[in-house]
């Protein structure tokens, strides 16, 4: 009787011990965690968070980065100058976004949704990880135009800046990694699973009949690219759109440099589609009606247009207008409504 | 029945004291320690220190100004005789000419005798894709392309009258880790066998890195034919190749 409580005894002082030691070496800051849900019937995300995990105060801090100017030069130009989130978080109704000193960027903003899904980032597929995507635009001259240095010396500089970086990270020394996750989190949870489609696949609603056969229109000419349920295969591919003479965008071949990546450009998400005009990487066309067309009368012919549009849709007007009325059942209302993504 | 603690036998006492003990204890795996050694580079052009002010003529004639010069040193491994390795951990390092502290890396390896020092030139390639980094890896230090993800191994520039860049500037920012585009560079000092570096006794090793075999290497590369290179591939590779020839090893100061 004696031994067992020596055992136990020791083993409950044993196991004390090494807790209070784990708990000092760890100091980890009260945080409260935060679940990415995966919606169902989706592929499991990157594994962008295991070294970042998800937690409510880099979610707020991440919030507060993506709405403050002082990430730009002038403090003009937050990354939400460009990625309006009633727009789906893409630019409403610009061609090229702008930036500091009344320069236009290269490429139309895309819209920022499911983005920890993403294998690659940009038009070009050029950036291979979320957490450095912000890098791009914050030092590029005709964007935010600033140095890193120069953003993490203002937020240090900052009153609010060094609480919230040591309640997300349990540390008030700022540096560029700490912000990067900190927006890496914030963008990452941002997913759009809940449009009419969606519902429609859960079984909580159902297609009206010009819906249902513009659904069926989609899956056999659009689906093989804009694949579901991301609506994108993450492909790069030449859709046949010649080279505007101004831009002279190569696309993915600036970063392969393969001849054979000349004009390709990643295939863009239809999530959202109708509140992400206009479309193409340089927001070429207005209108979805105007892709539409495109695919149906002008693709162009080179050595990398994609096989599976050189030969043009064969699609009638009304396969057009039932193709539309797929892709407005695609728009997330309640994504752009969401509170927990705007300004405070 | 209670048990008062005086009356608990001896053995609870020991065996307490020793889980107290290992509790907190680091985990120190090695038996023999680590210690810390002092690696220093010297920058030289054709033997000389290098010098921002004067003009370096290279192989073929053209004549050139360095303004700005440094590239990352990683992975760091000592090597003794019969192969046994002590690697550094979390061994990342940007050395640059414009800071002289950078070029007096202190490194903590296992204690041992070593004929053999390895290091990297460049970052792995695991280091390119796995999101932010920090410390020497942050990409506030200029190193890293914003907008084809990955790190600059090694940055060169300054101005040449040959140069038909821009203000005759010529500009090297030589990187890529893909398949096809490898600019990292393994680099192998072997130490002679009379001078072995000894953790906890060697005061420094030195290691010289000649500049001008940045131009004339294992390739000829001319400023006026190629002033910029800035991205992954193709002529930047020769430079790789030049630039793994850049070091040797200048001296093992033992006591």
């Amino acid at each position: 009787m004696r031994k067992i409580l020596v055992i136990l005894l020791t083993g409950v002082v044993a196991v004390g011990l090494m807790e209070a030691c784990r708990k000092a070496d760890e100091s980890a800051p009260d945080t409260q965690s935060l679940t990415l849900n995966v919606p169902q019937g989706w592929p499991q995300p990157e594994n962008i968070f295991s070294s970042n995990p998800l937690t409510q105060q880099g979610f707020d801090l991440g919030k507060k980065l993506f709405y403050d100017g002082r990430l730009s030069k002038d403090g003009n130009f937050p990354c939400a100058s460009c990625h309006q989130q009633f727009a789906g978080f893409a630019t409403f109704d610009h061609t090229l976004s702008h930036g500091f000193n009344n320069q236009f960027t290269t490429r139309n903003a895309p819209g920022l949704f499911n983005l920890a899904w993403y294998k690659e980032f940009h038009w070009d597929g050029g950036i291979n990880h979320l957490e450095v995507q912000p890098l791009a635009p914050i030092t590029a001259p005709n964007e935010m135009a600033e140095t890193v240095e120069n953003v993490i010396a203002k937020l240090k500089a900052d009153a609010t800046y060094p609480k919230m970086f040591k309640a997300a990270f349990g540390t008030e020394q700022i540096n560029s990694q700490l912000m990067l996750r900190a927006l890496s989190q914030f963008m990452g949870m941002m997913v759009s699973s809940n449009s009419k489609y969606d519902k429609v696949m859960r079984g909580q609603s159902s297609f009206t009949e010009g819906e249902m056969r513009g659904y069926k229109i989609f899956q056999a000419n659009c689906a093989s690219c804009h694949k579901e349920p991301l609506f994108t295969d993450q492909s790069y591919r030449n859709t046949g759109l010649p080279m505007d003479p101004f831009l002279k965008d190569a696309g993915r071949m600036r970063i392969t440099r393969l001849s054979g990546d000349s004009l390709k450009f990643k295939v863009p998400s239809l999530r959202n589609v109708m509140v992400t005009a206009p479309y193409a990487h340089d927001g070429r066309f207005f209108s979805v009606g105007a892709v539409i067309d495109h695919y149906r009368f002008n693709v162009v012919n080179g050595p990398t247009t994609d096989p599976l549009v050189k030969n043009k849709f064969n699609l009638d007007i009304f396969a057009k207008n039932d193709l539309i009325i797929f892709m407005r059942t695609l728009t997330d209302s309640s994504f752009m409504a969401d509170k927990r993504f705007s300004q405070e | 029945m209670r048990t008062r603690f005086w009356k608990l036998p001896w053995y609870f006492f020991i065996v307490g004291t020793m889980i107290f003990l290992s509790s907190c204890q680091k985990d120190s795996s090695d038996e023999t320690g680590t210690s810390s050694l002092k690696v220093t580079f010297r920058i030289l052009n054709n033997g000389e220190p290098l010098n921002t002010s004067e003009t370096y003529l290279n192989f073929s004639g053209e004549q050139y100004r360095v303004d700005v010069f440094k590239f990352y040193v990683s992975n760091v491994k000592l090597r003794t005789s019969d192969n046994r390795v002590s690697e550094e951990k979390e061994s990342y390092h940007l050395v640059d000419l414009a800071n002289a502290e950078s070029r007096e890396l202190t490194l903590t390896m296992n204690n041992g005798s070593y004929q053999q020092l390895e290091f990297t030139l460049g970052v792995d390639s695991l280091r390119n894709v796995s999101g932010a980094q920090t410390g020497a890896l942050d990409p506030m230090l200029g190193m890293f392309w914003t907008w084809n993800s990955g790190y600059i191994f090694a940055k060169l520039e300054g101005q040449s009258p040959q140069s038909t860049a821009l203000q005759q500037n010529f500009t090297y920012h030589i990187g890529g880790f893909r398949n096809g585009e490898n600019a990292l560079r393994k680099i192998l000092l072997n130490i002679p066998a009379d001078k072995p570096i000894q953790l906890g006794k060697t005061d420094m090793v030195v290691i010289d890195v000649d500049l001008a075999r940045w131009f004339d290497g294992a390739h000829k590369i001319s400023i006026a034919t190629a002033p910029s290179l800035m991205t992954p591939g193709g002529q930047s590779l020769l430079i790789a190749d030049n630039y793994a020839t850049m070091f040797t090893l200048a001296n093992v100061i033992n006591p």
